[in-house]
């Protein structure tokens, strides 16, 4: 056919619907139209007239079965066909209003959870970065071997940027990034901002311009920040600068004038929630700056081709720079899967869970759609015998599920709009909060998943049923609808096999959220080797201009642990360089003296810069040794603390004291181990810390390491006031943010376990719940059918403890073959669930016994109430029926 | 469905639908004169049952091939006549087409054998 002929199809179709009532007529008046006809004919030949219309009606043969055949004809008759079905469901479910509600319920939380999590999902990996053909994006990473056999990322080094850049064969276009946070001076207040210092490249790489003003000339770009122009955030204009000119408008940084020359997108802040951008020049030669890159690709490069490339790079680069570039390699990763990072995986985890949620939402209303089906044999008998045949049965029976699952949809929806908000914590902060990406929440995809999984629920809840036997066909009138017992050991079967898929899916998901929650009161018991109530900490980053160096910045840290300690109720006061919950780290390449023949032998550890009595104000144990003094000072001997993990694996079974380490870099002098601390957990969620290593601030202080200046003071939070007057009191500059309790930053850091494990225990208790329902169904109604049966036996003299235990051991069997199949996947489950929650045992029984035991509590639950019903049973009653 | 007639390799349904149009290409005609115009014109050879004959006038009418009309017959009653729509006749026109080379090549194999 062709497109016209298919449209006026469609319309002459769409027409019929509108008048199938004239169109009826029409086609009665054609058919009477064909018999006289016919009996004209027949007459005209001589045949008397009432022979002539016998006839003439017996060529047209029944005229309903043209009628019906006809109609059958166009589409339009399908689709009435599925709109009468649609109405008789509708006129059912409203008949039986308890029902129908728990099954929509049941459904919509089954397909909203679904839908939320897929949601998030969705913002995860399918919502389009906001850059051009964010496919060909990169980052470049330097990568050295971690404790544990892995490779840590970091930042790149200038002259592995400088090498990366100059493949023009692999890349058309490189930019790098680093970022600090500055003061914006000589307003109303002072505040911290994120400025992010960029090289040129930035627009043939990612490609956002600004949305006001213009973006950096190439002379700008040339020359750095000396040009002294900045782009800004849309946050930050209007929150500043509201009502100054683009072009004209200045922003003093640490007291540096910046010609504001744009404005970027709104709600753009990539990378590092960046508040200002800078040009940037990066120089090979100097040390200690670590860069975000990011690269596209040339056209027809592929990921694996670029990872070659950049292996054999780094090859030639560590024997270039042995000493400067120790075990060092450069890792290539798509920028979504950079963006992304591991902290997607509670959200992944969560996809089988609340698959399992939707599959034992469908196993559970396809038993309650069996069971009514079964009682509903009687209609199902008449509809057979006035010609419905067994495909429109099961159309029928398709369409009621098909309908009922749609109103689970919208409430599946609602309920994950609902539910989307507290799920914003799975996803990484950087893509919705940086990159202006659209939070999970009710959206198209969301409405559209739900659509699909409603239409696959409902056909899932009425197929399955007809799994293992056609439950409820063939019925005939002479049962009478009665259905006793003994006609249907297949439906009995079925549904027995259902309610035991029921208690299965619950058990795993019990066993889920059991190791979840394991998890969590495993991190939150966790020791931190920081006594991290009563520890407040607060961040100073002094501006390089007024503490150009190492002196000037010593002679600050001095001043302000000594105006700390003094203020009341503060009893220890330290800084420190790295807040280990804070989520940043630095990290540095350490050659034991003795083990300095390669750079092989370089180990990476954490690099703190600390001050005397920061240990005791964080509360770390002082295991062996010494603390650092105020002489352990530039000129000073150079000394270093080791944690027990450091100590243990650079030098097993011996002391650490006297020995002596170095930097892996030239020119860097030997220090000597002169104490030993207890190990601190960091901010990841891995279960053992990694080896770090403390040094005087006041030796270092003018490295890029001590930028930031933690302070840690074990005082009351009340404190803060004095704190900020002292600070003030030193210098005005100095403004104190990320203020906060220790247990606080800590507490955050679990906030994405927390969701996690609140999350999969509400649907194990609610998968739990369906699975009492699922069984309470199955067992009355199984009493219901065998009233007869109970009520032969009770007259037969069978005790009120025999009928019960009758009821019993048919949940008995089923229990057993629940708790037996159920327990073995939670077993897998596990496995599964440990391999990516490293606090959790792999082994291990108390979850599952645990969740054993909730589930006989529960089915006995769900089954007494049809066990009393049964030794209720009048057997007169029961006989007569 | 309708689909089928369409494919020009559906031979049965696709008959009848191309032997009703032949029929209303030389004038229009109602139900009962199309079912004896075939019988006539195959010489009896096809004797056509209403029961299929008027899902086809449906399934021509949808499609848009064939247009009906209410008009008086020679007896002097209200009949619903089919009368060939301009793109009812390019169909006709294809669909012999085809059905020619299909014969054709039928015959030939058959010829061979």
């Amino acid at each position: 056919m062709t497109l016209i002929a298919r449209v006026r199809s469609a319309a002459a179709g769409l027409r019929a619907l509108w008048r199938s009532r004239a169109d009826e007529q029409a086609l009665h008046d054609e058919l009477t139209a064909f018999v006289d006809a016919a009996a004209d004919d027949l007459i005209a030949k001589g045949v008397d007239p009432e022979t002539a219309r016998r006839h003439a009606r017996r060529t047209l043969g029944n005229p309903a079965v043209i009628k019906e055949d006809t109609r059958a004809a166009g589409w339009d008759h399908t689709l009435e066909m599925l709109w009468q079905d649609a109405r008789y469901g509708a006129r059912a479910m409203r008949r039986t209003p308890g029902f129908t509600s728990i099954i929509v319920l049941t459904l919509g939380l089954g397909i909203g959870g679904n839908a939320a999590i897929l949601g998030v999902v969705d913002t995860l990996y399918f919502q389009a970065l906001p850059f051009p053909r964010p496919d060909r994006l990169l980052r470049l990473q330097d990568s050295a071997p971690g404790p544990a056999g892995d490779r840590r990322l970091f930042g790149m080094h200038s002259q592995n940027v400088a090498e990366a850049a100059g493949r023009s064969d692999l890349f058309a276009s490189t930019v790098a990034m680093f970022e600090e946070d500055l003061t914006i001076t000589g307003g109303a207040d002072a505040e911290r901002v994120t400025v992010i210092s960029r090289t040129a490249g930035w627009h043939d790489t990612l490609g956002i311009e600004p949305a006001a003003g213009r973006d950096f000339t190439t002379d700008e770009e040339r020359r750095g920040r000396a040009s002294g122009v900045a782009l800004v955030s849309d946050a930050l204009w209007r929150r500043r600068f509201g009502g100054a000119r683009v072009g004209t408008a200045v922003l003093h940084l640490d007291g540096r004038p910046f010609v504001i020359v744009g404005i970027m997108p709104s709600g753009f802040r990539f990378p590092y929630e960046a508040d200002v951008w800078i040009p940037h020049v990066v120089n090979p030669a100097e040390h200690g700056r670590d860069y975000a890159v990011f690269a596209r690709m040339v056209d027809g490069r592929t990921l694996p081709q670029v990872r070659t490339a950049m292996d054999l790079l780094s090859a030639r680069l560590r024997a270039e720079y042995a000493d400067e570039l120790p075990g060092y390699a450069i890792a290539a990763n798509m920028l979504r899967k950079s963006l992304v990072g591991s902290e997607a995986d509670t959200s992944l985890a969560l996809i089988p869970v609340v698959a399992f949620l939707l599959l034992l939402a469908c196993v559970n209303v396809a038993t309650l759609l069996l069971a009514r089906s079964v009682a509903r044999r009687k209609e199902s008998a008449v509809r057979a015998a006035l010609g419905a045949t067994r495909l429109r049965q099961v159309r029928q029976s398709l369409a009621e599920a098909v309908l009922l699952a749609g109103c689970g949809g919208i409430v599946g929806v609602l309920l994950a709009g609902w539910i989307a908000p507290a799920l914003v914590t799975l996803v990484p902060a950087n893509l919705v909060r940086q990159l202006g990406m659209r939070p999970p929440g009710i959206g198209w995809p969301v409405i559209g998943i739900s659509a699909v999984l409603s239409v696959a629920a409902g056909v899932a809840c009425a197929v399955l049923p007809l799994v293992g036997g056609r439950a409820g066909s063939a019925p005939s009138l002479r049962e009478g609808g009665r259905g006793s017992a003994m006609d249907s050991p297949r439906s009995r079967r079925t549904l027995d096999g259902l309610a035991a898929a029921q208690l299965v899916l619950a058990i795993l998901l019990l066993s889920g959220a059991a190791a979840m929650v394991e998890n969590l009161l495993a991190l939150q018991r966790r020791n931190l080797g920081v006594a991290a109530t009563g520890l407040l900490s607060l961040v100073v980053t002094p501006s390089i201009d007024a503490y150009p160096d190492g002196t000037t910045r010593a002679v600050l840290a001095r001043r302000i642990v000594d105006r700390m300690s003094d203020i009341p109720g503060v009893t220890a006061a330290g800084i420190t360089t790295v807040n280990p919950f804070g989520g940043s780290s630095w990290g540095a390449s350490v050659i034991r003296e003795g083990h300095d023949t390669g750079s092989r032998d370089a180990i990476q550890v954490n690099h703190r810069l600390v001050t005397p009595a920061t240990f005791r104000a964080m509360g770390i144990p002082l295991l062996q040794g010494r603390d650092f003094t105020w002489d352990d000072a530039a000129g000073g001997e150079p000394v270093a603390i080791v944690s027990e993990r450091m100590s243990h694996q650079l030098w097993p079974g011996e002391d650490a004291l006297g020995r002596r380490l170095r930097i892996a870099r030239p020119g860097q002098p030997w220090l000597t181990v002169v104490g030993v601390v207890g190990d601190v957990a960091d901010a990841r969620d891995r279960g053992d810390p990694d080896i770090t290593w403390y040094l005087p601030l006041l030796q270092f202080a003018g490295t890029p390491a001590a930028a930031d200046l933690h302070l840690m003071l074990r005082a009351p939070s009340g404190v803060m006031a004095d704190v900020r007057g002292q600070l003030a009191g030193i210098d005005p500059t100095l403004a104190a943010y990320d203020v906060s309790e220790m247990d606080d930053f800590y507490a955050r850091t679990l906030d994405r376990n927390r969701v996690g494990a609140v999350t999969i225990t509400v649907i194990g208790a609610f998968g739990l719940l369906l699975a009492a329902l699922g069984v309470y169904g199955v067992m009355s109604f199984g009493v219901a059918e065998r009233t007869g049966e109970i009520g032969v036996r009770m007259a037969l003299g069978a005790t009120r403890h025999a009928i019960m235990s009758f009821v019993f051991a048919r949940a008995a069997r089923l229990a057993a073959a629940g708790l037996v199949v159920g327990s073995a996947g939670a077993l897998i489950v596990r496995r599964v669930v440990a391999s990516f929650l490293p606090a959790v045992p792999q082994s291990g029984l108390g979850p599952s016994v645990l969740a054993a035991a909730a589930l006989v509590v529960v089915i006995a639950c769900a089954c007494y109430v049809p066990a009393r019903r049964a030794t209720r049973v009048d057997p007169l009653i029961a006989l007569r029926r | 469905m309708t689909d089928k007639s369409d494919s020009p390799s559906g031979l049965v349904q696709g008959t009848l639908d191309m032997l009703v149009l032949r029929v209303l290409a030389l004038e229009p005609l109602h139900g009962y004169g199309i079912s004896v115009r075939i019988q006539q014109v195959s010489k009896g050879v096809f004797d056509v049952n209403p029961g299929s004959l008027f899902p086809a006038f449906r399934r021509l009418e949808r499609a848009g091939y064939i247009r009906p009309q209410w008009r008086v017959t020679e007896h002097n009653r209200r009949a619903k006549y089919y009368a060939l729509t301009p793109s009812g006749a390019r169909h006709l026109e294809r669909e012999t087409n085809e059905w020619r080379r299909q014969t054709a090549a039928i015959a030939a194999i058959l010829g061979q054998a």
